[in-house]
């Protein structure tokens, strides 16, 4: 299975995909945080939890019409089902508090 | 959407179409802001391939995010994309806005055809530089 989590800024999707992975593979935050992984209009590999990959993709202008391009693929080439997170500036604080 | 039309047969590339044509192209002026994003079947070219159409409004690297997620899917049949963005023209972009966005389809669908029929030709380049 595959999770994508997609917002405005690649830093806080980037940490986002980093808390659930640490939380699933019982890792440090800070091994799946990495510079030279925030990068916009780009689909980043952030790791793996089991068989879960997990992704992240920041693009900061209609970053919300994300889901639909990759659901479409998913459609049309008949491709398993992708897990869709979007990473806003609430959800964030949400997310590092719960940590 | 008007190139796949001219690329699939729907539209005469000879001929620059009337308003009546264009509104009978499928998803013309009709896309509503929730379809952008969304890859729709236009139809079949006659070598058999589907034809799509999708509106990415300002989503920027949007043929590397379908070839990047194609790849990590292991998909090795990756799609043409065909941008068609450089055919569309400032009458099309307001008419367009007016139409969908604001749902003044009175003022901003003529806007839309006019443009569209202006623009027709650029159209024709990029249907013609895929067959």
């Amino acid at each position: 299975m595959i999770t994508i989590f997609y917002g405005k800024n690649s830093l806080h999707c980037q940490v986002a995909a980093a808390l659930l992975l640490s939380s699933r593979t019982g890792k440090n935050v800070r091994e799946y945080v990495h510079l030279n992984g925030l990068k916009y209009n780009e689909l980043v590999y952030g790791g793996a939890a089991s068989k879960n990959k997990v992704y992240y993709f920041s693009a900061q202008q209609d970053h919300q019409i994300f889901p639909n391009v990759i659901k479409s693929l998913e459609e049309i080439f008949g491709l398993e089902k992708c897990e869709f997170i979007e990473v806003a500036g609430p959800v964030f604080i949400l997310m590092c508090s719960s940590e | 959407m008007v190139t796949a039309a001219i690329h699939l047969g729907l539209l005469n590339r000879n001929v620059t179409p009337t308003a009546a044509e264009l509104m009978l192209v499928p998803f013309y002026d009709r896309q509503e802001q929730q379809d952008h994003g969304k890859m729709r079947l236009m139809g079949q070219d006659n070598q058999g391939n589907d034809v799509y159409i999708i509106g990415k409004r300002s989503l920027s690297g949007f043929e590397n995010l379908v070839n990047n997620f194609l790849t990590i899917s292991e998909v090795n049949d990756k799609p043409l994309l065909v941008n068609t963005l450089s055919g569309v023209n400032f009458a099309m972009r307001i008419g367009g806005f007016l139409s969908r966005r604001l749902k003044l389809t009175f003022i901003g669908r003529p806007l839309v055809i006019w443009g569209t029929r202006k623009a027709f030709t650029n159209f024709v380049k990029i249907a013609h530089k895929i067959s």
